[in-house]
């Protein structure tokens, strides 16, 4: 989960709305399927037995993998990597967070293991959401083939699942094609980001305010601490992208900023969506249903309000 | 991204011209190639030969061992996978650094091969340079205060240097520095490039025909196959950017633009460095003389094959050498 706006957030009206962005509308299909794996029981318990802790909850909210669990399992992909490599690579996490996190996450399994539990949680977790759809081997094929357009140079977790066996298991080869582009397209917006000059506070604060997102509530969960989110906003005031007061608004200058970034995003996915051609409409049209299915068996949040208010939590 | 001129800019580019030589190095060490060959890896190759162009390129360096170099480089990472390093060098055929990796992981691990790199880097330069070179404690001093702001978000290879131990003598505090400073600016320029469209095979190709090299000699380098570079050709003249096999205005002014919004990038290194980075460039300069004089490193780095001539400017202006490639 990067600073992809909603990321973590799929509204129920962008599915059901012919969004005129293939992109966007792509990107939001897709999410509930790749990270389910995230907000799963099943991929929690495969956690536990390897050693970490439970997921976690809170009243009102999913149960989320614990954070070790989730670092390593996300970063597992690149090889068994040091915590620094993985907040590269994550992009919107705190170091302080991530490197302590990363090292007791190898101290309790390997990456070939949290590998292993992570794909046998989301297939059986799919697998009890979606059922065996008939149209589930056509699917596959289509999204591999865009899933194999993308480029590597300078997209770490893209190229680590690259460089990952497809899984044997129908839904776990669909899953891993589904988690290849998101990932490819999480990797175009650290570098979109990146290239224009912005840290992760500073990006993850334009996202809120241009969603409509509580302040700060989505980046506390990565780590990031109000005295670092207060300190990213008097940046952001300073380089005249949001207003004065509170709550901040994006300034015109803000509001053009943030959307170039989203463009540029965008403009990188190029590659796949047109591997998908001419079959995108139909895609869509199956596999977005499956993805409602997933957002209304709880299985992804539909709002920030749904992650439990500890989770990633620094201070 | 805004393509005006800056005074950052110039320091930015004129710091990583004069670092190149001095900490990439490393690649053409003796004493290094001679590390991974006891770890198992295969002797160096020795001097380009086979072309005209390549032996004038490289020089009389000793080449390194491409599968050594892949992992003492990419080993930075950590045990991390082929397709992870070619990710992040960004330049070179993925399927020639995964079989690569493979084959490393299979005659040692990362920590081994990474120590042995920064004991041969270390080893040279101090067989070049002395063990106490003039100067070293400014130039380490200068070095660490640009390291110390920047972040390791989006900068992988940066981020993996960050938690190697230090080296305990003097030059080697001062390599791995510089080395940081270089990696930065590898991973910003990855970023950059990836931004900008460009895969791997478009980047080297654009730049060879930006530096005027002939076709398919520098960018075959990077192990990428005859149908790969002819599809990157075929997508950079399709953008304008070739005109049959020569850069186009359009192209020059796209790689330029590249390599600027890479300075860009790296902004905070000379902004901590304030006007002490036109000492720290004449310090590292003479470094850089020497070690290309004891073939420790090649004559024209790739920043320096695409050298805007406005950088030379500044360099005059600040009573410093000019550097060695050639502007267009």
């Amino acid at each position: 989960m990067d600073a992809t706006p909603g990321s973590c957030l799929v509204h129920r009206s962008i599915l059901v709305s012919a969004s005129t962005d293939a992109a966007q509308l792509f990107r939001n299909v897709l999410e509930p399927i790749a990270s389910n794996v995230y907000f799963s029981p099943e991929v929690n318990d495969a956690f536990e037995t390897l050693g970490f802790g439970p997921g976690v909850s809170a009243p009102g909210c999913l149960t989320i993998a614990e954070p070790s669990g989730y670092y390593c399992s996300r970063a597992a992909c690149m090889g068994q990597v040091p915590g620094d490599v993985v907040v590269a690579a994550f992009g919107v996490f705190n170091p302080k967070l991530i490197v302590p996190a990363v090292e007791r996450g190898w101290s309790i399994a390997g990456a070939d293991d949290v590998l292993a539990a992570r794909e046998q949680g989301a297939i059986a977790s799919l697998q009890r959401m979606l059922g065996d759809p008939s149209e589930l081997a056509e699917v596959t094929a289509v999204l591999q083939r865009a899933a194999e357009a993308g480029t590597t140079a300078g997209r770490f977790l893209y190229a680590g699942l690259r460089s990952l066996d497809t899984p044997e298991h129908p839904m776990g080869a669909f899953w891993r094609a589904v988690d290849m582009i998101r990932e490819h397209r999480g990797d175009s917006h650290l570098a979109a980001w990146i290239a224009a000059g912005l840290d992760p506070v500073e990006i993850g604060l334009m996202t809120e305010i241009y969603y409509d997102m509580p302040t700060k509530r989505y980046h506390r969960s990565r780590g990031w601490t109000d005295a670092d989110l207060d300190v990213g906003l008097e940046r952001l005031r300073d380089r005249g992208l949001v207003t004065e007061g509170a709550p901040a608004e994006l300034t015109s200058r803000g509001r053009e900023l943030r959307e170039t970034i989203e463009a540029a995003t965008d403009t990188q996915q190029e590659p796949i969506l047109e591997a998908i051609g001419a079959d995108f409409d139909r895609l869509v049209a199956t596999i977005g249903p499956w993805s409602m299915a997933i957002v209304e068996g709880g299985g992804f949040p539909t709002s920030v309000e749904q992650i439990p208010p500890s989770w990633g939590r620094l201070d | 991204m805004s393509d005006a001129w800056s005074e950052q800019i110039a320091r930015s580019r004129a710091l990583s011209i004069a670092l190149e030589p001095v900490v990439g190095s490393v690649y053409f060490a003796p004493e290094a190639h001679e590390a991974y060959a006891e770890l198992g890896f295969g002797p160096s190759p020795g001097v380009a030969a086979g072309n005209v162009w390549a032996a004038s390129h490289w020089g009389g360096v000793q080449l390194p061992d491409g599968v050594a170099y892949f992992a003492s480089r990419g080993g930075i990472l950590g045990q991390v996978r082929g397709e992870v390093v070619a990710a992040a060098f960004g330049v070179f055929n993925p399927d020639a650094v995964v079989a690569s990796i493979q084959m490393a992981w299979s005659i040692t691990d990362a920590d081994r091969v990474v120590e042995s790199r920064t004991r041969g880097a270390v080893a040279q330069l101090e067989r070049i340079l002395g063990v106490e070179p003039e100067g070293i404690a400014r130039v380490t001093e200068l070095l660490d205060r640009a390291v110390a702001p920047l972040s390791t978000i989006g900068r992988p290879m940066f981020a993996g240097l960050s938690g190697l131990p230090m080296p305990e003598t003097a030059v080697g505090r001062m390599w791995r520095l510089g080395d940081m400073l270089r990696e930065f600016r590898g991973d910003a320029h990855i970023a950059a490039a990836a931004d900008a469209g460009f895969d791997g095979c478009q980047l080297q190709v654009l730049t060879e025909r930006a530096a005027q090299m002939p076709p398919r000699s520098y960018a075959a380098g990077r192990a990428w196959s005859a149908d790969q570079l002819a599809a990157a050709e075929d997508e950079l003249r399709g953008r304008g950017l070739l005109d049959s096999d020569a850069v186009s205005d359009r192209g020059w002014d796209a790689r330029q633009s590249l390599e600027a919004d890479t300075d860009r990038l790296c902004g905070a290194m000379v902004r901590a460095l304030g006007d002490d980075v036109i000492e720290l460039i004449g310090r590292l300069q003479p470094w850089g003389a020497a070690v290309r004089s004891a073939h420790g490193y090649y004559p024209s780095s790739p920043q320096e094959a695409v050298l805007d001539s406005r950088v030379q400017e500044w360099m005059q202006r600040q009573g410093r050498a000019s550097f060695t490639g050639a502007s267009s």
